[in-house]
This record gives C-alpha cells, structure tokens and sequence, in this order.
C-alpha cells in the first residue's frame, strides 16, 4: 500500500513537474530578448518565432523537419532557435559543438536532418545563459514555442 | 359574336393567287431572322432567373467570385489497404485540378494528436485521416460514432467527396479507376445530344401525325408551322430584350401553342374534305376558326399582357413567350398555312373519330349534378387550403429538392484574435441552437483552434498566446489555406435533411459576424423561393382573367365562372398530389404549368365556341356536345396526345431540368385535357340558358 502512495505520489510530482511553472508569456519576451544574440535565425519572416529545442530530441527533429526547408514558413516566420538541453538526453556536448562553429544553422540542421554525429567538450557561457533563462520561462519540453503575436 | 361566321371566300382566292409569294416571303424571312439571330441556350436554371439580377451582379462583382459545389460520389465493394490508397489519390487528384478551392472528405479530416503530458519532448501533431492504414480509420471513424456520416456510410463502401470550385470545371479528365458519379448544380449544354435528340423529337412528331393522318402534309404542315413560330417568337424577344440567353426550355412553351393551334385549323381542314372539295375546305378552315382562335390569342394578351409589367425579367419573358407563341401562330396559321395547304388536297379525309365524340357526348349528358357540385365544393376547400398552406409555410413549399448535404460560407475579418475567435465559437453556439439536429458538424477556424488548444500541453486556456501558438502550428502542418485565406474565414457547415433556404437566410441575416454563401446555387436559390412564390401567384391571376375574358366573349358570368373553374381544378388538384408526394414548386414545374393553362385555355374557349355556335343554331344539347368533341375536341386530344409523347420523350435528354419539364409537362397536359373534355362538357351543360330562352 505504501508503495503504491509511494507511485501515485512520484506521478503526480511529475505530472507537476510537466507543466509550465515560469513567468508569463508577456514577460517571458523581454527573457527571451536577453538572449536573443545567442539564438540561431532561420527564416527571415515578419513573425518572430522563439523555440527551445534540443538537437537529440525527437520532436525537435521533427519541427525541424516540417519547418528548416519549408520556403512559405520561412518567408513568414523569423525563428529564433535556442538550443537547450532536456538532461536525460545528455546532449550538452552535442550543442557545445554547434554553438562552437561557425555556421551553427548548417551544423543545426546537419545534425538534426542528416543525423551528423559532433561532440565538443569546450563549455559555452551561452548555453549557461539560455539555461538560466528558460528556466525562469518554465521550460519544461522540447520543443517549447513563443510566438510573437503580431497580425496575422 | 361566336354565332357570327366570316365571309373569307375572296380571301382565300387571294392567298391562293399569291400562295407562291406568301411561302417565298415567309421562307426569306425565316432566313433573314436566322442569320440575324443566334441564340446561346442556359441550362442552369438559377442563372436563368437571376441572370438580370441586380443583387446577384452585385454579389458577383464583388468580393466573392463565382463558386459552386459539386459532390462526386464514389462506390467501392471493400474498404481495404488497396482502395484506401486509390481514394486518397482521388482527393489529392482533385486538390489538384484548376479552380478547385477544396475538397471536403473523409480523407481530408484531420486527426490532432494530444501532447504527451509527462514527456519532456513532445509537440502537437495534426496527422491527416488518409495517412492512417485502413483498419486505423475504420476504428477511429466508429469510435467517434462516425461523425463524418456525410462523407462514407456505415459500410464504408460509399465515399462523397464535396468539391468547392471557383466557376465551372470539367472532371471528366479524372485518372481515378474508381467508379464515380457527379452531382453538380450546372451542366453544360451537349450540343450533339441535343441536336440529336432534337432531331429525333421532330422525326417523332412527324411520324405521329402521319399515323394521324395518314399523309405527310400534315407532318411537313406542323414542322413549318411549328419552327416558324418558335423562330420568330425568340427571335423577337431576343431582338425587345436586347439579349440572346434562352433558358433551354423555354422554346418548348411556343412549340407546344403553336403545335395545337396548327391542329384546330389543319383538323378542320382534313376532315371537311370528307363532303367538300379542298378549296371549299380552306374556306370551312379559316371561317370556322378564325374567331374562336383570335378569341383565344387575345385571352392570352390579355390574361398575361399583365405579367409584362410585372417587376422581374423570368415571368417578363415566359409572358411574353406565349403571347408572341400565340400571335405568330395566329397570323401563320391564316397565311402561311392556307398557301402551303393549297398546293394538296387530303386522300383519305380521315373522319372515324365520330363514333368516338358520339360516345363521349352520351356518356357527359348523363352527369350527376350531385356529384359536379361535390368536385366543384372539394376542389375549393382543397384550393383554400392549399393558399393557406402556401401562406403558412412557404418556405416548404419552394424548398428545393436538391440533396446539398454540405454549405460553404465565408466570414470576412480584419485581424484573427482571440475576439474574432469568440465570434466565431458564438456563431458555431447560435447555429446548434437555431437548427439544432439539423447540423451534424462544423468544420471551422475555432474548432480547430480549440483543439489545438487543448492538445497543447504550453497553454492552459484559450488566450492570445494559444491563439497564436494554434494558428503557427497550422502554418506549420501547412493546413492554415484550409481555414482562412487573407480575405475571410471559411466555414463548411455540414447538415442533414434540413432546409438549406431557411439556413442561409439564416446566415445572411445574422448580426454576430458578416456572412457569405459561398456556394452559387444555395445562394441563388434562397432568393429564388420569393421570386417563384410571385409567378405562382401571377399563374392565379392569370385564372382569374381567363374567366373574365370567356365571359365577355360569351356575354355569360356563369360562362366566367365555368372557364374558371375547369382551368384552376386540373392546378389544385395537381398542386394537392404534389403537395401529398412532397413535391416542391419550381421553374420546371411551373414553365410546365404555364404550357398546360395555355394550352387549356385555348382548349376552353374552342369547346365552349363550338357548343354554344350548335346550341344558338338550334341543335340539341347532345348533338352539339357531339359537334364539340368532333370539331374542336378531337384536334385537343389529337394535340394532347402529340404533345404528351413529345415531352415523355424529354426524358432521354440528360439535361434534369428538361426532364423535369418533360415529366411535369406530360403529366399536366393529359390532366387539363381530361378536364376540358370530362368537366367542362357538364359544366356547358350546367350553365346551358338556351332551352329556357326558347320556352
């Protein structure tokens, strides 16, 4: 029985754990903004589009895939790609080495299309930054979508 | 008076001196109008009638172009992986095709995949149901109880793909090897077809009056006369209207006056051969029918001369195209037709019918008073409340018959926000309350929104944040064309077995967003109702005047109310089988209602003239009933019988409208025959004063 409260106690933590618990959406821009020399633009829309994605993470690839080719995408939408990690994945080194090249949206998009296989060790203070502040967004998925509200 | 007859000798000798001119001139001018003259045929009937409209030129220049809805339906023996890929393709196929701006089906329902709540790494998905395996989709579909019965049956072997397409669009080109049938609200004019049945329908009539007749006079006779007519009626209208449109059907209401007015005067002529010479009986043709056909050729100026002035170009036109119908076959049937008949003389002057009149005239004086009064005292009840049932529930009673299981509207917006969401979600509410059972489901911008919603695991409530988060992810699924362009929302209602007129005068009077139908034909027919519900009264009028003009040719009020009475029966009774069948009122019917009175009325007036000349000369009432039914009777069931197979024969065309005409036409003429023959003899005889005046 005390295993069982035990289970139901674990799933509901992390049920809660699964929701949003960060600033709201209004104030999450002006975060956002902070670290918007950090991000990796694709597209060169009117619509600014900010998204946290891992490169590992399945559903990332997945939003890449419907969105890094999609010439009517990129024509209305600017993304702003930050790369932050979900733990479980252990892909810190992998966004280490994108945010270390010089082309980082080719290596992006090489890596999460083309399955390229890149690692670095150097920490980069950015990926600290871009930690911090999802984490005061709430963060808690991958991908996770703020969209500029302007016309539509 | 109707006991007067004409000296027309001298007349005749003059037409005969110049019979060769006459026809020359009538020929030449037939080729003249003809090269003048070239009619472009409309088949939709919505055109037709609102081809003038000012409302409808409005709407058409305006914001929203021209669409129409077209349902193509698809019969399968088994769902399986196989035909599941075959009818996919169809709906990309038609995706595909020009001037398609979407195609509702099942394959094109979209299913929106709920985010993973516990996982850190999930996004909404939206998946299209035709990208699911066939088993896949049959589950889903019966899970949800099928909500997509408008688009596959319970067996899932009957698939309906909805087309919205800008203008016309021809899908003959489908690659599909599936079997499928079109239903669509207009259909081009097959010019071969239609000369070929045409053609036909001529050959047809001839050969009828050749086993009439038993000569080829009579057929050439009726083809000339007939063309003739109908040339010259349209060619004028064509020229006082200042356009060629001609609505298909339209010509057959001058095909069948001229048609049976040429029968009053050939019969005539025919039959008087049997003790008389030909030219003797070109005298007998004009003198005995000159009166009683200009008495009905003004019956129709006079009872439609009316309508001329009435406020709306159809009923204009169908007027004017039976009183130009009977003043050309009129004027032919006293030039045209005593030079061309001139030239022959009758073999075999054909009089066995009399035995037949002889017959009818014993049976019709044996009528019970009882029983007349009785038909005369049901039809009344049954005409008051048929306009009782036409005032209450009109809306009923010009409902169209289609089978539109699907309407398309577009709602304009300046900006999608969370405001125009809630208007949206309002308009969805005040729609399922208004119509209640009658919508099965609406397929708009804020279900999908909602649902997106709901599915998204970032937001809690519907804000402007989920809002926009919604409408990047159906920019995402590249879905957002689907449901909104730069213009308007689109909305597609789906509803089942309601009155598609009262939903769209719904939409166009409600205040929460601006409406647009999309689709043309609902449109046009919404107004439509209002206008047919006018010409259906101008035809009541029209009864009324037909009393009034028979009982001033017949200095008889009872003569009115006679004429009268046997011309609005054949329409009450009728209407009360229409209305017991569930049979809705339209431009068929009532073109078809339009041929019959006229044709019924001529009828009338020929029946009553003969009687009453045998009566005021002194002949009994039986032997007049007998003069009647020969003289003029036999060229109403001759004429009757000629124009019944001519319209059972519009069938064949595979154009609805004209066998919708065809059908109504038949069925109505034998209807009004049938009572001119079997009412109006009692009816003469009811009214008959002669026998009192003698005493």
């Amino acid at each position: 029985m005390i295993r069982l409260l035990i289970v139901i106690a674990v799933l509901v933590l992390s049920l809660e754990a699964n929701e949003r618990k960060g600033v709201d959406y209004a104030d999450a821009y002006g975060l956002v903004h902070s670290i918007d020399k950090h991000a990796i633009i694709m597209g060169s829309g009117d619509k600014n589009v900010y998204v946290f994605i891992d490169p590992l993470c399945r559903y990332s690839r997945k939003f890449m895939k419907l969105s890094a080719n999609n010439e009517v995408l990129l024509q209305k939408y600017r993304f702003h790609l930050f790369l932050y990690e979900i733990p479980r994945l252990h892909s810190s080194k992998v966004i280490n080495a994108i945010y270390s090249s010089k082309e980082p949206l080719q290596l992006l998009k090489e890596v999460m299309l083309k399955n390229k296989k890149i690692l670095s060790n150097k920490e980069l203070d950015e990926v600290r930054q871009i930690s911090k502040v999802a984490t005061k967004i709430g963060v808690f998925k991958r991908p996770f979508i703020i969209v500029s509200q302007g016309e539509q | 008076m109707y006991y007067n007859t004409p000296d027309l000798r001298s007349y005749v000798l003059f037409v005969k001196k110049h019979r060769v001119a006459i026809l020359l001139f009538f020929f030449f001018l037939a080729a003249v109008v003809l090269d003048i003259y070239r009619p472009k045929l409309l088949t939709s009937e919505a055109m037709f009638w609102l081809k003038e409209s000012k409302e409808f030129q409005k709407e058409t220049r305006g914001h929203i172009n021209d669409f129409s809805l077209i349902k193509l339906e698809v019969d399968i023996p088994k769902f399986d992986t196989k035909t599941k890929e075959e009818l996919q393709k169809l709906q990309k196929e038609l995706e595909a095709f020009d001037g398609v701006v979407n195609v509702s089906s099942l394959f094109s329902k979209l299913v929106v995949q709920k985010e993973r709540k516990k996982s850190s790494s999930s996004m909404v998905g939206i998946v299209s149901i035709g990208d699911l395996d066939a088993l896949s989709i049959k589950s889903y579909v019966k899970k949800l109880n099928n909500p997509y019965e408008n688009f596959v049956n319970k067996d899932f072997t009957h698939f309906t793909y909805y087309i919205l397409a800008k203008g016309e669009i021809d899908l003959n080109s489908l690659q599909t090897p599936l079997q499928y049938k079109i239903k669509s609200a207009h259909k081009a004019v097959e010019w071969e077809n239609y000369l070929l049945y045409g053609g036909i329908a001529f050959v047809l009539v001839a050969l009828l009056f050749f086993a009439i007749f038993s000569n080829f006079v009579s057929s050439v006779g009726a083809l000339v006369l007939v063309s003739l007519t109908t040339l010259f009626t349209f060619a004028l209208i064509g020229y006082i209207h200042q356009s060629s449109e001609l609505y298909v059907a339209m010509p057959f209401i001058s095909l069948s006056i001229a048609t049976v007015d040429y029968l009053y005067f050939y019969f005539r002529w025919h039959v008087s051969q049997y003790k008389m010479d030909s030219d003797r009986a070109l005298v007998k043709m004009l003198d005995r029918n000159i009166i009683p056909a200009f008495w009905t050729t003004f019956l129709t100026v006079v009872g439609l001369g009316g309508l001329l002035f009435f406020d709306l170009e159809v009923v204009r036109l169908l007027a004017l195209s039976v009183i130009l119908s009977s003043v050309f076959a009129y004027l032919l049937n006293l030039t045209l037709l005593p030079a061309f008949l001139s030239f022959f003389k009758a073999s075999r002057p054909n009089v066995a019918y009399d035995r037949v009149c002889y017959y009818l005239s014993v049976v019709e004086t044996r009528y019970s008073k009882k029983l007349l009064l009785l038909f005369l005292a049901v039809s009344f009840v049954i005409s008051l409340v048929g306009i009782y049932e036409v005032y209450k529930e009109k809306y009923e009673m010009f409902k169209t018959s289609s089978d539109v299981e699907q309407v398309v509207i577009d709602v304009p917006y300046k900006k999608i926000d969370l405001a125009f969401i809630q208007k949206l979600h309002k308009l969805r509410e005040d729609l399922f309350a208004s119509f209640e059972e009658g919508i099965d489901e609406i397929d708009s911008l804020d279900a999908i929104v909602m649902e997106l919603d709901q599915a998204n695991a970032q937001t809690k409530k519907l804000d402007e944040q989920a809002l926009a988060q919604a409408l990047f992810y159906l920019d995402l699924y590249g879905l957002s064309g689907r449901y909104f362009d730069q213009n308007g929302v689109k909305i597609v209602l789906h509803i089942d077995d309601m009155d598609t007129k009262r939903l769209v005068e719904w939409l166009m009077h409600y205040k929460g967003v601006d409406i647009h139908v999309l689709d043309e034909s609902l449109r046009l027919d919404t107004k439509l109702y209002k206008q047919k519900l006018l010409l259906a009264l101008s035809l009541g009028i029209v009864l009324f005047v037909i009393g009034a003009v028979a009982g001033f040719i017949f200095r008889s009020y009872l003569m009115a109310f006679a004429a009268f009475a046997v011309n609005a029966a054949p329409i009450v009774w009728f209407g009360f089988l229409l209305y017991l069948f569930g049979f809705h009122l339209s431009l068929e019917l009532l073109i078809a209602m339009t041929i019959a009175l006229g044709l019924a009325s001529d009828a009338t007036i020929h029946l009553a003239f003969k009687y009453f000349r045998s009566r005021y000369f002194g002949r009994s009432i039986r032997r007049s009933l007998q003069k009647m039914f020969f003289y003029s009777g036999m060229p109403v069931i001759l004429g009757s019988l000629v124009l019944v197979a001519f319209f059972a024969f519009l069938i064949v065309f595979k154009v609805e409208s004209l066998q919708l005409i065809g059908v109504f036409t038949a069925l109505l003429i034998v209807v009004f025959m049938l009572s001119n023959l079997l009412i109006l003899p009692v009816l003469l005889q009811f009214i008959d004063r002669f026998d009192k005046k003698r005493r």
